[in-house]
C-alpha cells in the first residue's frame, strides 16, 4: 500500500515450548505510514517486543501477512532476510548491545562492513552518524568509557548509519535514568522530525511514549 | 579483511585467558616437536644403507664381545668382500656432565673398505693407519671444541672407566647422510683401544671386538652370505648372529620399542591436548557470544560472517600458539640435549615445523566448530534473550 512502510494483516504468532503452543499475538492489523513515530505500549508479556521482532524480520509470523519496506518478509530465506535487515532496519536495543572491545567508531561502523563502501566512505558515514547523536568527540572511546545514555546514543548512531528505511527501538530508555532517557527521546524525536525517519518504539514508559506521534496499546496479544 | 579487526579484538577480549591458552598451546607444541625429533633418532632410511653391508654380533647378546680371530675366519667365507670391526666407547668427556660427544674405536686398516658412508680423504685415511694414536673427528666436533690436526686429546670409555687414551687428531671425516652432518663424533684407532682394554680390564680383552662388519658381494646374496658366516661358528661358545644392517638397526630400535611406542602415543596425545585446550576456550567463547551473535545477526550479519568471525578467532589463537610453539622447538631441543647427554643425536628437524602448522590448522578448524554451530543455529530471538 502506497505511503505505508509497514502493513500487517491478520498476523498471528505463537511459540512452541515443550510441546505446548503459547499464543503471543492474535489477529494483529496495523499499517504504519512512512515518517510515522509510533509507540507500542503495553504491560510485560503483552507481545509488544514480539511484534517489533516480527517487523524487524528477526522472527517469523505463524500466520498472516507482514510487509515492511515493500517486502513480504515472511517469504524471504534466512540469507535474504539478513540482507534485507542490513538494508532496511535500524534496531535499537534496551541494553545498547555494543561490542565492548570496539570503540564507538568501530561499533557504528559494524553495519557498514556489510556494504561495498570504501574505508573513506565508511569513515564519513560513521562521523556523520556520531555527529547527529552528538558524540563526534567520543568516537575513540570504548563503551566502558561512556555513560549509559552515551552508549545508547552510539547504539542509535549504529542503527542510523546505513540510513535504514525504518528505526525499531525496543525499550530504548528502559535502562536509563530520567535525564538520559529524555535526551534519547529528544534525539529520536529529532530523527523523526528533521530526518523523516519512521520509528516504531516499544516502551512501557508513558513519558517516553509522549514523544511519539501515535501510541498503540497491546494487551494480551491484541492491539487495542 | 574487514572483519579482521573484530577477530583480533575478540581473540584478546579476555586477555589473560587468551594468553594462557596460547602459552598452553605453545608449550604443548614445543613438547610435541621435541618428542617427534627424539623419535627421528630411532628412524633410518633404507636409502642410507650400504648395499651388502652386514653386521655380526654375539648371538647371545649385543653386549658380549666377539673374538678378534673371527675376522680372519670370516674373510675366508665365499662372498665376503671385506671385514672390519668396531667398539662403542661412549659419549662422556672429562668430568663435566655437560661435555660429551660420541666415540667409536674402529679397525683403522679396513673400515674405509666398507664404511663408504664415512667420507674422508685418502690422506686422512693414510694418517689414521700410520699414526699409532690417531683419531678422526667430524667437522661439527672440530668446530665445537676448536680442535685441529695435531691436537692431542685425552678420551675415556664410558663402560671401562679406567681406560684413558691420548689420541692425536689426524684429520676429519663426515657422515654421508644429511641428517648426521651435525653429529659430534670421534673415530679412534681400534688397535689402540684393544691394547688399552687389554691392559686396563683384562689381557684377553685385547683379542676381542665389539662387533664385526662385513661387505657381501654380490649384495643381493647378503642374507645367504650371512648364514654362511654364522654357520662357521655354530655350536662354538662364540656363536654369531649376522644380519643386514637394516635388520640390525631394526633390532636396535626394537630394544627401545616400548619407549618409542610410548613417545609416539604421547605425541599424538599432545595433539589431543592442544585440541582440548583450544576447544575449551572456544566453547567458552561460544557461550559468551550468544547474545552478541544475535545482535550481529540483527544488524544484518549472515551465517557466513559468523563462521568467519568464529573460525578466524580460533585459527588466530591456534596459529599464534603454533608459531610460538614452533619457535620454541629449537631452543627446547637445545635444553633437552643439555638435560639428556645421551641423546645428543636429537636435532632440530624442519619437518616438525612443517608438521605443526597443518596440524594446528586442523585443530583450529575443529575447535571453531562448537562456536560456529552455536552461532549459526541459535535463533536471533533466543540469542537476544540470553544474558551475557
Amino acid at each position: 500500500m502506497a505511503g505505508y512502510i509497514v502493513n500487517i494483516t491478520n498476523l498471528y504468532k505463537e511459540y512452541i515450548r515443550d510441546d505446548m503452543r503459547i499464543p503471543v499475538l492474535y489477529d494483529i492489523n496495523l499499517d504504519v505510514p512512512t515518517g510515522e513515530f509510533l509507540a507500542l505500549m503495553g504491560p510485560s508479556g503483552s507481545g509488544k517486543t514480539t511484534l517489533l521482532n516480527l517487523i524487524a524480520g528477526i522472527d517469523r509470523p505463524t500466520k498472516g501477512d507482514l510487509s515492511v519496506a515493500g517486502e513480504s518478509v515472511a517469504n524471504l530465506t534466512e540469507g535474504q532476510l539478513a540482507q534485507w535487515r542490513a538494508n532496511h532496519i535500524g534496531f535499537i536495543f534496551q541494553f545498547y548491545n555494543l561490542i565492548p572491545v570496539l570503540t564507538a567508531f568501530d561499533n557504528v561502523e559494524l553495519p557498514l562492513l556489510l556494504t561495498s563502501l570504501s574505508k573513506r566512505e565508511r569513515r564519513e558515514h560513521v562521523e556523520t552518524a556520531l555527529s547527529i547523536v552528538g558524540l563526534a568527540d567520543r568516537m575513540n572511546h570504548y563503551p566502558r568509557q561512556l555513560s549509559g545514555g552515551q552508549e545508547q546514543r552510539v547504539a542509535i548512531a549504529r542503527a542510523l548509519v546505513t540510513d535504514p528505511s525504518i528505526l525499531l527501538a525496543d525499550e530504548p530508555t528502559g535502562d536509563l535514568d530520567r535525564q538520559s532517557a529524555e535526551a534519547i527521546m529528544t534525539l529520536l524525536g529529532r530523527l523523526n522530525s528533521e530526518f523523516n525517519k519512521t520509528i516504531i518504539m516499544v516502551t512501557h514508559d508513558p513519558r517516553a511514549a509522549e514523544s511519539a506521534k501515535v501510541v498503540r496499546h497491546l494487551d494480551k496479544g491484541e492491539l487495542t | 579483511m574487514k572483519l579482521l579487526k573484530l577477530i583480533v579484538k575478540n581473540a584478546f577480549r579476555h586477555r589473560l585467558r587468551t594468553i594462557l591458552t596460547i602459552l598452553g598451546l605453545a608449550i604443548t607444541i614445543m613438547s610435541f616437536g621435541i618428542v617427534r625429533n627424539v623419535l627421528e633418532v630411532f628412524s633410518f632410511s633404507e636409502d642410507d644403507l650400504i648395499p651388502g653391508h652386514l653386521i655380526t654380533r654375539h648371538k647371545t647378546s649385543m653386549m658380549q664381545f666377539l673374538p678378534y680371530s673371527h675376522l680372519d675366519k670370516m674373510r675366508q667365507v665365499e662372498g665376503v668382500e671385506a671385514v672390519t670391526y668396531g667398539f662403542w666407547m661412549g659419549v662422556r668427556y672429562g668430568d663435566d656432565p655437560e661435555e660429551f660427544f660420541a666415540r667409536m674405536a674402529i679397525d683403522q686398516d679396513n673400515f674405509y673398505k666398507i664404511r663408504s658412508d664415512w667420507i674422508t680423504s685418502e690422506e686422512d685415511i693414510e694418517d689414521f693407519k700410520t699414526v699409532k694414536n690417531a683419531a678422526l673427528i667430524t667437522p661439527a666436533l672440530a668446530l665445537k671444541k676448536d680442535w685441529e690436526e695435531g691436537d692431542v686429546i685425552t678420551v675415556g670409555c664410558d663402560y671401562f672407566e679406567t681406560v684413558s687414551l691420548d689420541v692425536e687428531i689426524v684429520g676429519q671425516f663426515e657422515f654421508a647422510q644429511e641428517q648426521n652432518r651435525q653429529a659430534e663424533f670421534m673415530l679412534v684407532r681400534g688397535d689402540l683401544f684393544r691394547r688399552a682394554i687389554g691392559q686396563e680390564v683384562s689381557p684377553e680383552m685385547e683379542h676381542q671386538v665389539g662387533w664385526i662388519e662385513l661387505l657381501a658381494d654380490p649384495p643381493d646374496e647378503a642374507t645367504e652370505i650371512a648364514t654362511r658366516v654364522d654357520s662357521l661358528f655354530m655350536n662354538s661358545d662364540m656363536e654369531t648372529k649376522t644380519e643386514p644392517v637394516n635388520a640390525y638397526a631394526n633390532a636396535q630400535v626394537e630394544r627401545f620399542r616400548t619407549i618409542i611406542t610410548a613417545l609416539q602415543v604421547s605425541s599424538y596425545l599432545m595433539i589431543g591436548v592442544i585440541l582440548l585446550v583450544l576447544l575449551n576456550t572456544m566453547s567458552m567463547v561460544a557461550r559468551e557470544r550468544i547474545n552478541e551473535n544475535a545482535v550481529l545477526k540483527t544488524l544484518g550479519f549472515r551465517g557466513k560472517h559468523l563462521v568467519i568471525l568464529n573460525f578466524g578467532e580460533s585459527m588466530f589463537v591456534a596459529l599464534i600458539g603454533a608459531v610460538l610453539g614452533a619457535a620454541l622447538i629449537w631452543p627446547g631441543i637445545k635444553l633437552f640435549k643439555t638435560l639428556m647427554p645421551f641423546l645428543q643425536q636429537v636435532k632440530f628437524e624442519w619437518i616438525t615445523v612443517v608438521w605443526v602448522i597443518p596440524a594446528m590448522i586442523i585443530v583450529g578448524i575443529l575447535a571453531s566448530l562448537v562456536p560456529v554451530i552455536k552461532a549459526t543455529n541459535t535463533s536471533i530471538v533466543d540469542g537476544l534473550r540470553t544474558l551475557e
